[in-house]
């Protein structure tokens, strides 16, 4: 079971909800230039309008492990689970005939919210388990030139709710699938915090004419 | 390593590819030529977008001398009243001869869209009597503007 756990994420790897709405659906017409052969019974077709739209990047982490001074034996932290939202909206000049997220991604500046869930190892076989931080971050991301592999950094604040500080991320991999991630932060009652995780990355997408 | 292979199979259908885009489009109702007086009137649609749309007059006499004379083109895109951006300038037809006109509307094709607004009327008056067409939008379900089949 616990294998099966740790492999169905993977599975998930690199999945779009991808979702066209319906509004500003015609195209483009040069509606004040006649037609050149007006005699010609045909249908002049209306040029692409481009499009716009909202991507919502989920970012799961079942694999983590982080050091921090409130562990109670050498300080280590496992991050059994984090989950990160990060949204942000693009337009194009032309509609997409593929799978946009690699497109929309390149160069995207977004916010991100993210939560995590720490397992502080303790004397014996004894745990602490607590929901913390979370942390808020903007995000860049750049994409190679194949649009697949790429890094994202980003940097922000985290909290444990009542003390905050500041917080940077380095990720690198491929952004639409699977990304090896590194993260330090300092907060006045933990003060430094260095992690190490792999997050498992999909997408949402909405995209409609503009 | 099955699951390896399994992963690899499974990914492709997470990259789909689509079709272009299509477009819907105003087309009149009826496609047959009208009879206006000594007129004989027919026409179509040539384009239509989120400008609004344009549409092509043919005109002809069955008799021997008609004058040609357009007074109104409006259109009335679902309570919507737009008039033509100009009228064809006067002429007297012969038989035998035909004209061809162009006539823009110009209308928020977007929001007619939106709206939901796929049925218009077009009311063509010329000197020796007038005619109306129905036109519907060619894209009768919403989504289809959207199916893009590669």
């Amino acid at each position: 079971m616990r294998r099966l756990l740790c492999f169905a994420p993977v599975l998930l790897v690199g999945c779009f909800v991808h979702t066209h709405r319906e509004t500003n659906a015609p195209g483009n017409v040069e509606l004040a230039k006649p037609p050149p052969d007006l005699t010609e019974r045909t249908r002049i077709r209306p040029t692409d309008p481009g499009e716009q739209g909202v991507v919502v990047q989920g970012s799961l982490t079942l694999h983590g492990v982080g050091w921090t001074h409130v562990g109670q034996d050498g300080h280590e932290v496992f991050l059994p689970f984090m989950l990160e939202l990060a949204p942000w909206t693009f337009t194009r000049e032309k509609s997409h005939t593929n799978q946009i997220s690699n497109e929309a991604l390149d160069g995207a500046v977004r916010p991100a919210i993210g939560l995590a869930l720490r397992v502080f190892p303790k004397s014996g076989n004894d745990t602490r388990t607590e929901l913390g931080p979370m942390w808020y971050e903007v995000q860049y991301v750049s994409l190679d030139k194949d649009k697949f592999g790429g890094v994202m950094i980003g940097g922000g604040v985290t909290t444990t709710y009542k003390h905050i500080g500041p917080q940077a991320t380095l990720c690198m991999g491929a952004p639409l699938v699977i990304q090896v991630c590194g993260r330090g932060a300092w907060t006045t009652d933990e003060h430094t915090t260095i992690q190490a995780f792999v997050t498992y990355n999909g997408f949402a997408e909405w995209v409609w004419s503009r | 390593m099955r699951k390896l292979a399994l992963l690899l199979v499974a990914l492709p259908s997470c990259f789909p590819m689509e079709g272009p885009r299509t477009y819907p489009s105003w087309a009149r109702a009826q496609t047959v030529p009208t009879s206006v007086g000594c007129l004989r009137v027919d026409g179509w649609v040539v384009q239509s977008g989120k400008q609004g749309l344009g549409l092509t007059l043919e005109v002809s006499t069955p008799s021997d001398v008609c004058p040609f004379s357009m007074r109104v083109a409006e259109l009335d895109v679902g309570g919507e009243r737009v008039q033509a951006k100009s009228l064809p300038a006067s002429a007297t037809l012969h038989h035998g001869q035909t004209i061809w006109v162009y006539l823009p509307f110009f209308f928020d094709g977007d929001r007619a869209w939106n709206e939901d607004r796929r049925a218009a009327s077009l009311r063509l008056a010329f000197d020796s009597g007038e005619t109306r067409w129905e036109l519907t939008n060619t894209m009768p379900d919403r989504n289809l503007c959207e199916e893009r089949t590669p």
